[in-house]
């Protein structure tokens, strides 16, 4: 087997950080991820995943992955 | 994606003759699991620990679909039930044809989904022996739990050895037994890197990436492999091509269960007690970003606070995803490439648990 990509570009790990520390980044990116992540180089599935998590970020900020509750693959 | 591609990508879910179909098939599977452990002629105690460990919450035996229940989501995590898919999209066969699999098709498929499952089962057990926290382990002792784990582990390249009788030719018969032990040799690789990484105080995202690829990648792209290669023709020119590609996409469904199941630990763990990967020393993800700090861009932000955690949790959630994600769009290629491929789709779903 060929060696999978394995790495992530160093925006998602920035916007991750702004995410809980900037109050309004996180107002704007809830609001319009396109426009708040523009200056970030993301590959089109890390632009994706991320817009996927702020689906279970709460306009108060409030915040849970649930990912108790997630069926997912036994390894 | 739209709502017709969701309806198309979960079709035979919603196909009541393809899962009465394959819910028979999984049963006959356990039956051929079973007469494999009998007919080894074990001390009468032994088989009955290895068809205990076989029906552990989460395995084949102990799912509904057993007691005739129709195949369900939360089937959808059995490595039996992916080899079973694996083999039928390299077949070629779409959901309303799967009648038309001729019987030495599905001879084939039950002995390799059967190695597939004591694969899983044997490995789990190992697992559960180094993590130090089953309550079954603890009941039966290590001693005699390691025993059974290295029996299932030694019985699944017989089982597979059982597909030879159904007509799989010796090219991918002695294909998928080297496939077997390649790949089970480089999740130990992966697995003994997780344990030294306990010990071990700086360990990178790239390292814990690599390790949870070797480890848990390798072993799902070795059932998607073992499943394609049973269910193909000998002669099929672009085969190798299929071969490769099934692999990649079995590598990411791996690392992007073993990150969930990491998430899931760590962020279950703030309100647990008990044996957590933190309170091992595990170098998982979401743990070492946490440890090392993730606000960069607020400095002042402590390591051990809250938001630097959830930080940690949400990275980790983005990293699976996108894994996630690049395997949606390499099984588009798949499709590109080999024609349609319904059976794997429901694979790469995130479900609610029931």
């Amino acid at each position: 087997m060929t060696h999978p990509h394995l790495s992530f570009s160093s925006g998602v790990a920035q916007i991750v950080s702004r995410l809980f520390s900037d109050i309004s980044f996180r107002n704007d990116a809830l609001a319009n991820p396109e426009l708040a992540f523009a200056h970030y180089s993301l590959e089109e599935e890390e632009r994706q995943a991320i817009t996927n998590l702020l689906g279970k970020i709460g306009p108060d900020g409030s915040f849970s992955l649930k990912a108790e509750s997630l069926s997912f693959w036994g390894a | 994606m739209s709502s017709l591609e969701d309806v198309r990508k979960q079709e035979w879910l919603n196909n009541q003759p393809v899962r009465l179909l394959l819910s028979r098939k999984l049963r006959s599977t356990t039956l051929f699991l079973k007469h494999e452990v009998q007919d080894r002629h074990f001390p009468p105690e032994f088989t009955q620990l290895l068809l205990r460990v076989l029906s552990l919450p989460g395995r084949l035996l102990s799912r509904p679909v057993m007691q005739g229940q129709l195949v369900d989501t939360g089937d959808l995590r059995l490595w039996a039930l992916l080899a079973m898919c694996a083999a039928i999209s390299a077949s070629g066969t779409q959901p309303d044809a799967l009648p038309k699999l001729p019987a030495a098709f599905w001879r084939r498929v039950r002995a390799i989904s059967a190695a597939a499952e004591m694969l899983g089962a044997g490995l789990d057990l190992i697992d559960d022996i180094q993590d130090g926290d089953s309550p079954f382990v603890e009941e039966i002792g290590i001693p005699t739990a390691l025993n059974i784990g290295l029996a299932l582990i030694e019985l699944a390249p017989l089982a597979l050895d059982r597909a030879r009788s159904a007509g799989w030719h010796d090219v991918l018969a002695d294909a998928a037994l080297k496939t077997m032990h390649i790949s089970l040799l480089a999740s130990l690789g992966g697995q003994f890197l997780d344990l030294r990484f306990e010990h071990t105080h700086a360990v990178s995202e790239a390292q814990i990436l690599e390790m949870t690829g070797q480890k848990s990648g390798t072993l799902l792209s070795l059932i998607c492999q073992l499943g394609a290669m049973g269910g193909s023709l000998v002669d099929q020119k672009s085969s190798g091509e299929y071969f490769e590609a099934m692999s990649q996409l079995g590598w990411h469904l791996g690392l992007w269960s073993q990150l969930l199941n990491d998430l899931r630990d760590a962020e279950g763990a703030q309100a647990r007690s008990g044996k957590t990967d933190r309170r091992r020393h595990k170098k998982t993800l979401p743990l070492v970003l946490e440890e090392h700090g993730m606000m960069q861009t607020a400095p002042d932000v402590e390591k051990g606070s809250l938001p630097n955690l959830l930080a940690a949790l949400s990275y980790t959630f983005i990293a699976a995803e996108t894994i996630r994600l690049r395997a949606t769009k390499m099984l588009q290629t798949i499709e590109a490439q080999f024609g349609p491929q319904p059976f794997l789709w429901p694979f790469l779903q995130m479900w609610e648990e029931a």
